[in-house]
């Protein structure tokens, strides 16, 4: 066994050693213990870091403890096979997790689970490192359901009703997840007859296998395969309409929502990453994809904006954030979703983290009851609207033309990119839109600051995701590949581009007239929808109780046979 | 006389001998549970001496039997009212081992004298006012005879009969009565080892039937077993009382080997793993069980809640076991069942989405029983009870440490004749 096996056994081992150290303590010596359990961690992610290093230059890492051409131990086939991605999952995933672990030794001090929560994420942090490194199907999957029962741990309180019935919830959802997750695999070895990643994806491009489930529709061997993952995906990575879980988590512990939000729910992406190879060979499922995503985060997005609770607020922005991951795995720009999901998970973890001390200082302040203040004279700024107007429809020309031809990213032909850079744009001019509505732009040297930062981050942006994606997949004819697999009919992508724009662009142009107080036709339809609607999103939908009377009429279809069988008995 | 000869004799008649000294030792309860201990472990002893005499019983059944009774019985309070069901113990385990030791005709006697037994003692412990339990008694009966005319019969009509019997003892509907009954009715550790002993015999006796099958019948057995899933699932879900919900429960998951056989038409040896891990999963759930009646007497487990703080010890066995019987890995279950699943002579149907959902719905029930017992508010009306006595805690323990081991050895072990097998790319029927 040479010298990169061992580091990748230790890294995965590490983690274990640290819940050991914290799990065997005795009350008095918790906090010494706990203190302890940090340095098996730290090394993990230094750990992570040489190993990402080490893949980098010298290629990946495979270690089998099992013959892969044997089905004897198919069931629990333990492996690593650390390439590019999974190193770069690894040392998102050590670095979070030690900091994530330093944090609770203050945080959750004298907590009554103090030793169990500690330790609980030393193994959490494990089973992740594990999962990523998966050498196979199979232990991804093992490890992936060690995820499900782990989380519903961590979200649980003994004694907190919400809670338990959050954690209830989020395992029954999670498993659901498990179990199209179990039959997609199933349905891959029967058809391809193996468990190995890179078989399957040599013997899926190389046997095309149509497959008819029901009369008259037909299905490729690929689709049926990577639907049925892709449901997997759904539920870990919070997707509508299986996204009811994390809000129904929000009462854990604020270092368990640090972890869940950047480095658990990444699960559904890495997935879509590590099979990207049969995913490309499936267009039907990446447009799902791609469909599942926007949806994911248009009504995630909706629904944050009218939470009025900071976790939950937090939780649908995770939800329409990770809508975007799986969007852009549906344009087929995998390489990005990855890019994203690490930006979201440094930020969230970082916004959770601080989360607990907002809460906490916001109790030692004392708290007034709110005085009448006039409302805000609205203002009109012509210099605000010029920087809005320059931001939202002259700098993704300039990004266009700039990233094409300076940074030489074949930008235009491909839709993904075009994706991306549509979504800079929104992303700005939303940014804009809201200084604009604060009043924030006083000065021309705002407005310029503002501009230069923008364009400076944007450019930065996709500067770096263009060289992250040259990284993680150097093979450029790949990616074209996953583009073009994940095209859209041209019209149709045309169509849906246009009508965003139209959309954004209709959006400024009410909110100019609004604010210089000029009169605009507002058709009445839309204030007899305004309440409604707001409802309708206050309430997430209904989706958590259309689930709960799904729940509730299979318990009484239990309930009614039971008490059938004991009076035909009586 | 050889030792492939002497050993099913050994192993039938040492738990006999011993059941013939424990009832001589009647009155000293304390002495009858070490002498019934002793003679398990020597059941065990006896099998590792004869391991290399190649019975003809995969070695891990012959082991389980007496491993399970052992365990069953260790936690056990020396209570008089225990000490027939400890001699029953033994009664069973000298019939398992000899159906599992011997070759036909004796086996199929001793199978049959298995389920005689168990249905007298169906009988023997029925409740006072049980009368209305016939679908029990009808279904053992039809068992019995079945067994019976399997010993007697010829082909095909023996292997109908065998089947039958089979279904009386791996729960198959609406043969499930019996199984159930066993695990909810029987007193002391009967219910946590025939947990294991009844589905292992059945799929012993199914093993012995499956290639004189007809075809037809395969077809027959996959509705029921699909249709059984299925209503073993909303059963387990509704369950009033703890004991009939991991009963029902464990129809449940019997029912999906059910399924894999007959959609197969053979047996591989996953589902040896998974019939082990299944029966051991439900007799450790149910021994749990037991711990809790002790303490708590016959109140249901609904009217529990908290023992998390109260118990801690019991609290974390048993929240290990209820994730082993959902089917979770590192344990048995999901081993069993994954294997059953990717091996070479399993194809993808329309079967598997309902397999998929009872699968999906034992993570509900499995995880609602842990919840319901182990968190929520404390029951603070209740006396506070002692946590696990180290015997208990150590039954429990070694169900669990036998759970992982069932998980983490390769299924080879359950199959040691059997080569390494590539896996060959075979597409399904419904592949264009």
């Amino acid at each position: 066994m040479d010298v990169s096996s061992l580091l990748a056994i230790l890294i995965a081992v590490l983690p274990l050693l640290a819940a050991l150290i914290v799990l065997t303590a005795r009350s008095a010596a918790q906090l010494e213990r706990a203190k302890a359990g940090l340095w098996p961690l730290v090394l993990t992610f230094v750990g992570a870091v040489g190993t990402l290093v080490l893949v980098a230059s010298t290629g990946p890492i495979s270690l089998r403890f099992y013959n892969p051409s044997s089905v004897a131990n198919v069931a629990l086939p333990v492996g690593f096979h650390i390439d590019r991605l999974s190193a770069v999952m690894m040392v998102l995933i050590a670095g979070v997790a030690a900091i994530i672990y330093r944090y609770s030794i203050n945080y959750m001090f004298q907590d009554p689970g103090y030793r169990r929560f500690l330790a609980l994420i030393g193994v959490t942090t494990f089973v992740l490192l594990c999962m990523v490194s998966s050498a196979n199907l199979v232990m991804l999957f093992v490890f992936w359901q060690l995820l499900s029962i782990l989380l519903a741990l961590l979200a649980h309180n003994l004694h907190h009703p919400a809670t338990l019935d959050g954690a209830f919830k989020t395992f029954t959802f999670l498993r659901l997840g498990d179990a199209a997750f179990l039959g997609g695999i199933v349905l891959a070895h029967s058809l391809y007859g193996t468990i190995e990643f890179h078989d399957l994806f040599i013997r899926a491009a190389d046997s095309p296998i149509t497959l008819s489930p029901l009369p008259g529709i037909e299905i490729s061997g690929p689709t049926a395969v990577t639907l049925l993952l892709f449901i997997g995906a759904m539920t870990k990575s919070a997707q509508f309409p299986l996204h009811v879980w994390l809000p129904r988590s929000l009462y854990a512990p604020t270092p368990v929502h640090a972890l869940l939000h950047a480095g658990i729910i990444n699960a559904g992406g890495f997935l879509m990453n590590r099979l990207a190879p049969l995913y490309g060979l499936s267009p039907t499922t990446l447009h799902v994809a791609f469909v599942i995503g926007t949806l994911t985060a248009l009504l995630g997005a909706s629904m944050m904006l009218t939470q009025n609770d900071i976790k939950k607020t937090l939780g649908f922005s995770t939800i329409g954030q990770m809508g975007y991951m799986i969007m852009e795995c549906g344009l087929g720009a995998f390489a990005l979703a990855v890019f994203h999901l690490i930006a979201h998970g440094l930020f969230k973890a970082t916004v959770f983290l601080n989360c607990g001390n907002v809460i906490h200082k916001a109790r030692q302040e004392p708290v007034f009851p709110p005085v009448h203040r006039p409302a805000d004279e609205v203002r009109f700024s012509r210099l605000a609207w010029t920087t809005g107007f320059f931001t939202t429809l002259l700098m993704p020309l300039i990004i266009l033309l700039a990233a094409h031809g300076v940074l030489q990213i074949p930008i235009i032909h491909a839709q993904g990119s075009v994706i991306f850079l549509f979504f800079i744009w929104v992303t700005s001019s939303q940014a804009i839109l809201t200084l604009t509505r604060l009043r924030g732009l006083p000065s021309w040297k705002v407005s310029a600051a503002m501009l230069a930062t923008l364009l400076f981050v944007v450019f930065t942006y996709l500067f770096a995701a263009e060289r992250f994606t040259g990284f993680l997949y150097p093979d450029r004819q790949e990616v074209d590949f996953y583009f073009t697999a994940a095209a859209l009919p041209g019209p149709l992508f045309d169509a849906l581009v246009g009508l965003m724009a139209l959309f954004f662009m209709v959006g400024w142009i009410y909110l100019y007239a609004e604010t210089r107080g000029q009169a605009i036709h507002r058709p009445s339809w839309l204030d007899r929808w305004h309440a409604p609607l707001y409802l309708l999103f206050v309430n997430r939908l209904y989706v958590d109780r259309v689930y709960q009377s799904v729940g509730q009429a299979i318990l009484r279809l239990a309930g009614r046979l039971e008490r059938r069988s004991s009076a035909r008995l009586s | 006389m050889s030792a492939l000869t002497t050993a099913p004799f050994l192993l039938t008649a040492l738990p006999l001998v011993g059941a013939l000294i424990g009832s001589a030792l009647w009155n000293r309860p304390e002495s009858l549970r070490v002498c019934v201990l002793l003679t398990t472990m020597a059941s065990l002893g006896a099998i590792g001496l004869f391991a290399g005499s190649q019975p003809t019983a995969a070695p891990p059944l012959l082991v389980l039997l007496p491993l399970m009774a052992f365990l069953s019985l260790l936690g056990q309070p020396a209570h008089p009212r225990h000490r027939s069901a400890w001699l029953v113990t033994l009664l069973f385990l000298a019939l398992g081992l000899g159906t599992l030791a011997f070759t036909a005709p004796v086996s199929g006697l001793c199978f049959l004298g298995f389920l005689a037994v168990f249905g007298l003692s169906l009988f023997h412990y029925r409740r006072p006012t049980a009368w209305d339990a016939w679908p029990e008694f009808t279904a053992i009966t039809l068992g019995i005879a079945a067994a019976a005319v399997g010993v007697l019969g010829a082909p095909p009509v023996s292997s109908v009969a065998w089947i039958t019997a089979s279904a009386a003892a791996l729960p198959l509907i609406p043969f499930h009565r019996p199984y159930i009954a066993a695990l909810t009715s029987l007193p002391g550790n009967l219910p946590a080892f025939l947990a294991l002993a009844l589905p292992v015999l059945g799929f012993q006796a199914l093993l012995t039937t499956l290639p004189h099958v007809p075809p037809m019948l395969f077809d027959i057995l996959g509705i029921l077993a699909l249709a059984g899933s299925l209503y073993a699932s909303l059963r387990a879900l509704a369950r009033s009382h703890g004991f009939s919900g991991v009963a029902y429960g464990g129809v449940a998951l019997f029912s999906i080997l059910w399924w894999n056989v007959a959609f197969t038409q053979t047996a591989v040896s996953a589902s040896l793993l998974f019939v082990c891990a299944v029966g051991s999963a439900t007799g450790g759930l149910l021994l749990a069980s037991c711990v809790l009646r002790v303490r708590y007497g016959e109140i249901g487990l609904r009217g529990l809640s908290g023992l998390a703080q109260s118990m801690p010890r019991f609290a974390v066995l048993f929240s290990l076991l209820a994730l082993a019987a959902l089917g979770l890995p590192p344990f048995g279950v999901f081993a069993g069942f994954f294997g059953m699943l990717l091996a070479p002579s399993f194809t993808w149907s329309g079967g598997m989405v309902l397999i998929l959902v009872a699968w999906l719905a034992a993570s509900w029930y499995g995880f609602d029983l842990m919840q319901g017992i182990l968190f929520g508010p404390r029951q603070t009306e209740r006396r506070h009870h002692e946590d696990l006595r180290d015997p208990e805690f150590a039954s429990l323990a070694l169900v669990l440490a036998l759970l992982l081991a069932l998980g983490l050895l390769p299924s080879k072990v359950f199959d040691p004749a059997q080569p390494d097998r590539t896996v060959v790319l075979k597409r399904p029927a419904w592949n264009q």
